[in-house]
């Protein structure tokens, strides 16, 4: 399997596809890290994994345009809604897994960024319920 | 003492537009793919919610439009039949 740099990732928010407005994103998984030490010989910590915590991180081009940005994520604000990432393209394959969650649309900056700069929105959503992994 | 008695007869209606009845059709008409549908293709409301989406969202951002364009088909009653 070849390294990949990242191109053509595939965003879906809400059902829509707004690859060509973002320009970064980042899945995230996290567990919790309980102790489970006890009285032993080993005089070692142990531990097991607790809940784990999912979230996505993405950098949106702010376009203000019918159908765009703003018009897509701004109803979904204080809902929760159905994200799909790809590392390439549509096309769902082995080599192309599709990341599925359902994220809480818990901030939006509809306005962002300072003179002479692109008009940005950068956004951490949290994620309800587990990361679905598809590779057909 | 009079017994009363009561009876209840559940009315099924069937439909005679079959599930089509109850299946919401849109309109893609954002330039963006919505659920992998292009501009000016159908999708139905079964299709949104197996993809977790909200339609209502997706109305009020000018993606879909609830389309009107296919009825279901009923058929005109014949004239002048007699026995």
């Amino acid at each position: 399997m070849a390294r990949i740099v990242l191109t053509n990732a595939f965003i879906s928010v809400g059902g829509v596809d707004l690859s060509d407005l973002v320009s970064s994103v980042s899945l995230s998984s996290t567990f919790d890290v309980v102790e489970t030490t006890a009285f032993s010989s080993s005089s070692t910590k142990t531990r097991v994994a607790g809940l784990v915590d999912n979230s996505i991180t993405l950098e949106f081009h702010q376009d203000y345009a019918t159908g765009e940005v703003e018009q897509t994520i701004y109803p979904l604000l204080g809902t929760v809604a159905t994200v799909i990432v790809k590392p390439n393209g549509s096309t769902t394959s082995a080599f192309n897994p599709s990341y599925t969650c359902s994220a809480v649309i818990s901030e939006w900056t509809p306005l962002n960024g300072a003179v002479g700069e692109l008009a940005s929105a950068s956004v951490s959503w949290p994620v309800t319920g587990a990361i679905t992994k598809a590779v057909v | 003492m009079t017994h009363k008695e009561s009876h209840f007869f559940p009315i099924v209606t069937e439909s005679r537009f079959g599930d089509k009845e109850n299946q919401m059709a849109y309109i893609v008409i954002s330039d963006r793919e919505v659920c992998g549908k292009k501009k000016g293709e159908s999708i139905t409301d079964k299709e949104l919610v197996d993809a977790g989406v909200s339609a209502q969202a997706l109305i009020a951002a000018n993606h879909i439009k609830a389309s009107n364009s296919v009825p279901p088909s009923i058929k005109p009653a014949t004239e002048g039949v007699t026995n």
